[in-house]
């Protein structure tokens, strides 16, 4: 029986506030000019983004005179619709398997006993550049096996891509989960899908949904891979690769579709931290 | 838990979770249903293309209708790695009946049998095209064998400020690759295929150096070019290198650089915003390019045959070279038909205008003798290592 991971469930007392002394004072203004600095590093580009968007003259370098020409373009040329709507339906598979297989995974590892080198085993492909596992994965399945490349083959590398980091989200929620907790619901008489369902899962959800989150995303953005082992799908990501080499403008691509985008991506992901983390549980 | 309060009526003010997740997977069914109904429809042929973006329509629906095809096409980056990736590792021709891919590539892909030959007397309207054209070493293999039948083609030369440069066309390639007027000021394309050929072609021109074909060079010529383009690195010539269509564009739109060897859609974006700059008639020739139709050898036979023939003759119908005219500004091989739809059609006078120069502006710059643009060189690795020693220097 492995000792709990969590503190005990008694309400903690206020603890004392020790003032801080002059250094510390000064090491918070520090790392909070930091914070600061790294949220302005982050979005400040993807706001010039969307500035540049409804921009008549987006690679003059300055904004305005402001117009709405470019998504007009893009809802004129619809080419993109059918890559993002790729792009999405193969990132949201990715996302469920990442967090499905990962959840199975992520409940055992933390008590094997080879749990660290285990660990490492499934942590090591981080450490693989793009294109080699998109070429080693290419030689296997297409030279090798002499397989048929498609939507399969692009699934399967965004799944090895995605799947370390949808793990290290899951075994996020799962080492800290208290198994003290199964052995009173088995206690009380629940068998072990009720155990799961109504102990369990609730309680590591988040991890879930961060793990099928980091698939979704992963997937969504991938180029590397995806070049070797398209076969002939076209995600999006590919969609504006193939364009940059063509003769034409692709501002409504880069800088409309990519606000819109962004938009869309913001939204889906304040909804999701909402449902997890920003409401009291309803009765 | 699951208890019920019976104190209070059960509302709930606002959104709940479980509202927003029926809500949101009712909205995932909606948004899922267009892709399964787009699948019941299956009546007309499909011709699948796979090819360079530059030569794809934005909407294929007149050469659909000129040719009785539904078309189904797949972009790839035109870039001779991806061609021999897709056709021979990924064995492309399996599922793919047209390939649209920069010519100088049958040299490779055809002489080992990839690629079936062309019959001419198959495709309606090859004998209206110029035979020059349709004969160009970018369309046959080394043996003569017509492997490749011409799409799309221009002549490049560089985009310069007039107000710079200050001197009359035509132009000399100099004010790339030396000239005081524009040190530090110029940009080159990010690859061997285009920029070594140009620098080729002016030294060979200015009798610098020896060179036999700017577009085939020996290791010897390629390291001579790189030697003289090291050289003017090192004496501050270029102020950087481009990759995208949108960098050349904001390159020469900050003026951050005066003269560029980009392509000619860059100029009319560039006109567009008001920028005066000009795309350059040269003295010495031009990098002639074209995009030709090449057919896998798995769909030479049988029903595929057919669609692919119907496929080419629309490559070389009204509706394609009038769209594509438009479009890029580019010249079909046949481009005259283009003028006669544009007629039939009624399409505004400006549009047949720009068709008209177009036809005009290729037959000037297609006889000037110098140089075909090749994809598929006899010492490409050479080339390819030159190439990287300059990127390095």
């Amino acid at each position: 029986m492995k000792a709990p991971l969590s503190g005990t469930a008694t309400p903690e007392a206020r603890p004392v506030r020790v003032r801080a002394g002059r250094l510390e004072r000064h090491l918070g203004l520090v790392a909070a000019l930091g914070g600061f600095g790294m949220i302005v590093l982050t979005y400040a580009p993807m706001l010039w983004l969307g500035v540049m968007s409804v921009s008549a003259d987006p690679l003059g370098g300055l904004p305005g005179p402001f117009t709405l020409e470019w998504y007009d373009r893009l809802f004129t040329d619809r080419r993109w619709v059918g890559p993002l709507v790729s792009s999405l339906g193969c990132g949201v598979v990715v996302g469920l398997a990442c967090a499905a297989s990962g959840l199975l995974v992520a409940r055992a590892l933390p008590h094997l006993r080879a749990r660290g080198p285990l660990l490492l085993a499934f942590l090591a492909p981080l450490f693989i550049p793009g294109v080699l596992l998109g070429a080693g994965l290419f030689l296997y399945l297409r030279v090798f096996l002499g397989l048929r490349l498609g939507w399969w083959s692009v699934f399967l590398a965004h799944f090895a891509w995605a799947y370390p980091f949808a793990l290290l989200a899951l075994l996020v929620t799962t080492t800290r989960f208290d198994t003290r907790l199964n052995d009173a619901a088995a206690d009380l008489g629940a068998g072990p899908w009720r155990r799961f369902a109504d102990i369990e899962f609730p309680l590591i959800m988040p991890g879930v949904v961060s793990a099928a989150l980091f698939g979704f995303l992963l997937s969504f953005n991938e180029l590397a891979r995806t070049i070797l082992l398209r076969g002939t799908a076209t995600t999006l990501p590919l969609f504006e690769w193939a364009q940059a080499t063509s003769h034409s403008s692709n501002v409504p691509l880069i800088f409309a579709l990519a606000t819109l985008v962004l938009l869309v991506s913001l939204l889906l992901i304040g909804v999701s931290f909402w449902l997890l983390f920003g409401r009291a549980e309803e009765r | 838990m699951n208890g019920h309060d019976l104190t209070k009526p059960p509302i709930r003010a606002g959104l709940s979770r479980r509202a927003v997740l029926k809500g949101t997977v009712a909205g995932a069914a909606v948004l899922a249903t267009p892709s399964l109904i787009g699948r019941a429809q299956a009546a007309t042929p499909t011709v699948r293309i796979m090819g360079v973006e530059t030569a794809a329509l934005d909407n294929w629906a007149s050469f659909e209708k000129e040719t009785g095809l539904k078309v189904e096409f797949t972009g790839i980056n035109s870039d001779p790695g991806i061609f021999r990736q897709e056709v021979v590792a990924n064995a492309a021709g399996e599922r793919i009946d047209i390939f649209l891919m920069d010519g100088g590539i049958e040299d490779e892909l055809g002489a080992k049998g990839f690629f079936a030959p062309i019959d001419p007397a198959k495709v309606k309207g090859w004998d209206a095209a110029p035979a020059s054209v349709m004969n160009s070493p970018l369309a046959q293999g080394p043996d003569g064998k017509q492997f490749g039948m011409p799409v799309v083609m221009n002549a490049d030369s560089f985009a310069y400020y007039p107000e710079v440069i200050g001197e009359a066309e035509p132009l000399s390639y100099a004010l790339l690759f030396e000239s005081e007027k524009t040190l530090g000021k110029v940009s080159l394309e990010n690859t061997w295929l285009t920029s070594l050929p140009m620098a080729a072609t002016y030294l060979k021109v200015a009798g610098k150096q020896a060179i036999g074909d700017p577009s085939n060079m020996t290791p010897a010529e390629a390291k001579a070019v790189v030697d003289f383009l090291v050289a003017r690195k090192k004496a501050g010539q270029f102020r950087t290198l481009w990759s995208t269509f949108e960098e050349s564009i904001d390159l020469m739109a900050r003026k951050e650089v005066v003269a560029i060897n980009c392509w000619e859609p860059a100029v009319k974006e560039l006109r567009k915003q008001g920028k005066d700059v000009r795309y350059a008639f040269t003295k010495e020739g031009y990098n002639k390019w074209m995009i030709c139709a090449y057919v896998p050898k798995e769909a030479a036979t049988g029903a595929r045959a057919e669609i692919v023939a119907k496929a080419l003759s629309g490559f070389l119908g009204g509706a394609y070279a009038a769209q594509i005219a438009v479009l890029r500004g580019y010249a079909t091989a046949n481009a005259k038909a283009g003028l006669a739809y544009a007629e039939a059609q009624k399409m505004p006078a400006e549009d047949i205008e720009s068709i008209k120069a177009n036809i005009a502006k290729i037959e000037k710059k297609f006889a000037a003798p110098l140089f075909w643009q090749n994809a598929a060189p006899t010492n490409i690795q050479a080339i390819e290592a030159e190439w990287e020693r300059f990127r390095q220097a």
